[in-house]
């Protein structure tokens, strides 16, 4: 019996178990921390020969799937706000414009290329950094507390909340804010999604934590819902567009990814917010350390393909 | 004692009529042969490469050569370069009627004519398939980016330069025979290929012979492709269905229960 599968549109045969376990890993991860896994298994794809391009649109339609078990496992699990998903939805859908504008202004007028890079590397640095020594500092105990009499000072975030309109309960989350600040905060993410080409997720999660002060359980089922959308969005451009979504290669990752959030969902209980914080903090730094390297280590062949006849 | 008048006419019959294998070198055609197996190679779904069986005889003192050569085909690249310390895309180029797939299998005894010459001489080799190449890109450097583009090709297994790979085999009489299996990757784009043995003697080529090679998608993989390229709305709109019912199947089969 061949484990080896051929995919249509990548042009090129793989082996079934690796996919598989591939998916299943990523699957996980999105399940423990709500990030879809695509800043990991796009540049996993292109190491094993897959076309960047098909890497890249074939995740979008594996991290379909992926969302969908994570999201009704924490669905289930009283995780998902909807409410707050929607309206971070609706400001990615606009960032995500703006953002694929800027990268086409950016690659009309110079290099964009190494703008994206490097923010890349510089925002992802200081997102893991910041998380790590945070989730550090609340593991320990250290966190600076009011002392008797002592007033605390509102934060920013806190006083521009109390200063914006449309305030709006979320339950499910346990905050009251102005319905201003996720759609900006989606804006934001879908504009740095769209420049970089990721889903988001390694930012989103920190913002939803640090500044809309969510428990951290929500924000993972609430960020799965919300890549859900995105994701379906993102995989009928890329087929209709691009011709590049391989639904065989994203079969085979979502049959993987999907148990595995699934997995990832059950384990993610077992832990308390600041060690899923510390985790997903060293996954990010790791990612970093990995995308730094390769920025300064001269690559095996100085081409890689954009697109073929 | 030169020849009286009349055995000039003699003689000069005798030059004319005579066949040609009489004065010790036999027409190479003759001897010449090539067979593959497969003709045709179908992609279908469990479809992981495929080897080449190449079965040749040449001359009993010729040296040969093997090329398989892919029809011509235009690709598009990111090139990277340094800035700083740093490694990142630098441009766009284009490289046109550059073969799919290039490969060549020489005997050992193969030498270019001249002592510091090189296959190319011989038209053969990447020297043989860069003359036609066209690359398009700003401020590059032809000779880089070709030398780049053939790596790039050799990591994905689509060319090839084995030089002294062919032995011959048992043969029989002024026939020597070669054998070769040749791996085909799986990354082999279909198409038709040709597959040309080349035969030399003496640094010249005496002979040539040319087979042709289809490899093309069927069943599943072709019927994907096609849906892919020519309904793309739907592809799109059921690959999202797929992934949503395969989503919703694990979630109702691990079926979590809810928290108090």
């Amino acid at each position: 019996m061949s484990f080896f599968l051929y995919l249509p549109i990548a042009g090129i045969s793989v082996s079934m178990p690796l996919l598989l376990g591939m998916g299943f890993t990523v699957g996980f991860l999105s399940g423990v921390f709500g990030v879809g896994g695509g800043f990991l298994l796009t540049p996993a794809l292109i190491m094993i020969g897959i076309p960047p391009t098909v890497a890249a649109a074939s995740v979008s339609n594996q991290i379909v799937a992926a969302t969908t078990s994570g999201t009704l496992a924490h669905r289930r699990m009283g995780h998902v706000d909807v409410r707050m998903g929607a309206l971070l939805l609706a400001g990615g859908l606009v960032g995500g414009a703006l953002g694929v504008e800027i990268i086409r202004f950016l690659r009309r007028v110079g290099n964009a290329d190494f703008l994206i890079k490097i923010s890349y590397v510089v925002l992802l640095g200081m997102v893991g950094v910041y998380m790590f020594q945070e989730s550090l500092r609340s593991l320990r105990g250290a966190w600076m507390r009011a002392s008797p009499g002592r007033e605390v000072r509102p934060g920013v975030i806190a006083r521009l909340n109390t200063a914006l309109p449309w305030q709006v309960r979320f339950p499910r989350s346990g905050v009251t804010l102005s319905g201003v600040l996720p759609v900006a905060i989606g804006f934001l993410v879908g504009t740095v999604s769209a420049i970089m080409g990721v889903g988001g997720g390694f930012l989103m999660v920190p913002l939803l934590v640090y500044l809309l002060r969510m428990p951290m359980h929500v924000v993972v089922g609430t960020n799965l819902f919300q890549e859900l959308l995105l994701c379906m969005g993102i995989t009928f451009l890329q087929a209709d567009f691009n011709r590049t979504v391989d639904a065989v290669l994203a079969l085979l990752l979502l049959a993987g990814s999907a148990l595995g959030a699934q997995m990832g969902a059950r384990l993610s209980t077992k832990f308390g917010a600041d060690q899923l914080k510390i985790l997903l903090a060293c996954i990010i730094l790791l990612t970093v350390a990995g995308m730094a390297l390769d920025l300064l280590v001269r690559p095996d062949v100085l081409l890689s393909l954009r697109s073929a006849s | 004692m030169p020849p009286t008048p009349a055995v000039l006419p003699a003689l000069l019959s005798v030059l004319l009529f005579t066949p040609a294998s009489s004065h010790g070198a036999a027409r190479p055609e003759a001897s010449m042969a090539l067979r593959i197996t497969p003709r045709h190679i179908d992609i279908t779904s469990s479809y992981h490469g495929a080897s080449l069986r190449v079965e040749m005889e040449a001359p009993r003192h010729a040296e040969v050569a093997l090329e398989l050569r892919g029809e011509p085909q235009d690709a598009v690249f990111n090139q990277e370069g340094k800035v700083g310390p740093v490694w990142m895309d630098v441009g766009v180029v284009t490289v046109r009627d550059a073969p799919r797939a290039y490969m060549l299998f020489t005997s050992a005894g193969l030498h270019a004519p001249s002592p510091s010459g090189t296959l190319g001489d011989l038209k053969l080799g990447y020297a043989s398939v860069e003359p036609n190449i066209r690359v398009e890109g700003k401020g590059v450097e032809r000779a880089v980016i070709l030398r780049e583009f053939e790596s790039f090709k050799e990591n994905r297994g689509l060319y090839r330069i084995s030089e002294g790979s062919l032995s011959p085999g048992k043969g029989a009489g002024d026939v020597q025979r070669f054998d070769l299996e040749v791996p085909l990757p799986s990354t082999l784009p279909p198409g038709s290929y040709s597959v040309a043995l080349h035969v030399f003697e003496a640094g010249r080529q005496v002979g040539l012979l040319e087979r042709g090679l289809s490899v093309r998608k069927k069943g599943f993989p072709l019927l994907l492709f096609r849906l892919a390229r020519e309904h793309a709305a739907e592809y799109g709109l059921l690959s999202i269905l797929v992934a949503l019912a395969a989503g919703l199947f694990v979630a109702l089969l691990f079926n979590l229960p809810t928290r108090a």
